[in-house]
């Protein structure tokens, strides 16, 4: 890498918007070459300048904040802060290398770089057998729900013996994505767990119009046969219950979003979502 | 000015002692980083994701890997605040990347930013990260610097587009967004300082 290249990069370079390889060629380059170094500083300089106005003066510090916002603010940084440790715990038992109790003193060994994205890849991955969220544009309702899960299974995952449990965070939201090749190409849904609300977002895309006389619905349901949304507590098995079902309604260019409200985190841990299209669901609703 | 610049000092101060603490497993620190930066945290992954749900998610990851990457932090080569925000910046520009689905809102919100940069005066009132005074500086000094270089800067600092984003955005060759984006923040630098409200070390 010549000055010219190294010194077009720069800003990339320090945004990390540049890939492995090209960061390591720079690095070599600004190793033997103090011109370019120099303007790097001058360039991270620059950065910093707009970034620290960007970041500085919008803040209620620890000292200073007061008046109605103070309870919020402390609210919002307890459950991000939750949110951060649980994670840091979860990783360090995933690791075993070392426990974490809640109040440390001690300097912690910093994870491995690559743990959070095989944490991701883990959760994202289990997450899709757990939800098996299968797209059909023209399957029909069977009349029972233990009927219709059956169905479901043919497009489910392709390796369904690879279950377990999905290790949310307490707090916050983790979004998953299944992608369903069977599905007009594409067929790219996700699901988002908003921890807050209770809600499960899910958003389609690629949706052609339904045949006429029906009508795309999600149906979400519990594999316990129990019922959605309640507390454990109240839980019965009634199958009126034991599902819900939104309806689904894409606009013009196939994109289409829904939310099952009310669910708690296990059972977004461990509900079946499946999206159909079909005559008999759309009168149910 | 002297005072301001004396204030930013004993912040950015501040700020690495904290940061120093996180390194040290201290969750009290890493709370009042939070509860500090949280809210400009907030509003630029919402700015960069296009709705408040992702932002939400984004803003614990970045918080996370505060916390995971505190002991790397050089208080030579960068301040906190900017620490985070190429932190904020990076899982923000991830999160929108993966979310496929959203690709509608970015470019309703790539709209609005067009329609917004095309105006003379640029509109910093509602970009409410800013403390009035800050955002008069930084709207003066955006100003003064040649439209087609305020433009990239503000797509690569306000709205987390990488240069590459922006040269499709733009329809402009990758080269001479690199160079607008790198002659806007020398002179922006240059104004910025000359304003006598400083720069942290």
């Amino acid at each position: 890498m010549n000055c010219s290249e190294t010194q077009d990069n720069a800003v990339p370079y320090l945004l990390e918007e540049l890939g492995g390889d090209f960061v390591s060629e720079l690095e070599q380059h600004l190793a033997k070459c103090g011109k370019c170094r120099a303007e790097l500083e001058e360039l991270r300089f620059g950065v910093q300048t707009v970034t620290d106005r960007l970041m500085g003066d919008h803040f209620v510090s620890a000292d200073q904040s007061a008046g109605s916002d103070t309870t919020s603010n402390n609210d919002s940084a307890t459950r991000i802060l939750e949110s951060v440790m649980e994670r840091v715990r979860e990783d360090a038992a995933s690791t075993g290398e070392i426990q974490i109790s809640a109040a440390r003193s001690s300097r912690l060994p910093w994870p491995n770089a690559n743990t959070r994205t095989v944490l991701i890849s883990c959760i994202t991955f289990a997450a899709g057998v757990l939800l098996m969220l299968s797209v059909r544009s023209l399957w029909p309702l069977p009349a029972s729900g233990t009927d219709a899960m059956a169905k479901q299974e043919q497009f489910a995952d392709p390796n369904p013996s690879a279950s377990g449990q999905v290790s949310l965070p307490e707090t916050g939201s983790v979004r998953l994505t299944t992608i369903d090749n069977s599905f007009q190409g594409e067929g790219v849904l996700q699901l988002l767990y908003d921890f807050a609300s209770g809600e499960l977002h899910v958003y389609c895309e690629n949706l052609k119009d339904p045949p006429e006389g029906q009508s795309y619905v999600l149906v979400c349901e519990s594999t316990d046969g129990n019922a959605l949304g309640s507390p454990a507590s109240a839980r019965s098995d009634s199958r009126a219950k034991s599902r819900q079902l939104c309806r689904v309604v894409p606009d013009e260019t196939g994109f289409a979003q829904t939310v099952v409200p009310r669910l708690s985190r296990d059972e977004a841990n461990t509900a079946r979502v499946v999206l159909l299209a079909d005559t008999q669901v759309h009168e149910e609703l | 000015m002297t005072n301001d610049r004396e204030v930013r000092q004993e912040r950015h101060e501040a700020d690495v002692q904290l940061l120093r603490r996180v390194a040290e497993g201290q969750e009290s620190a890493l709370r009042d980083l939070i509860l500090t930066y949280s809210p400009a945290v907030n509003y630029l992954c919402k700015r960069i994701c296009g709705d408040e749900l992702s932002a939400n998610e984004v803003v614990s990851e970045v918080f996370w890997e505060l916390w995971r990457r505190a002991a790397t932090f050089d208080p030579r080569k960068s301040s906190v605040r900017s620490f985070l925000f190429m932190i904020a910046r990076s899982r923000a520009i991830d999160v929108r990347r993966a979310n496929s689905a959203r690709h509608r809102a970015l470019e309703a919100h790539r709209e609005q930013v067009r329609s917004t940069t095309t105006n003379t005066q640029p509109d910093l009132a509602d970009r409410g990260i800013m403390a009035a005074e800050f955002r008069l500086q930084l709207d003066s000094a955006l100003s003064s610097i040649p439209q087609q270089q305020r433009e990239a800067v503000e797509l690569a600092f306000l709205d987390g587009m990488t240069h590459e984003e922006i040269a499709e955005h733009l329809d402009s060759p990758l080269g001479t967004i690199k160079t607008r984006i790198r002659s806007g923040l020398k002179k922006l630098r240059d104004l910025l300082n000359e304003s006598g409200t400083g720069e942290l070390p």
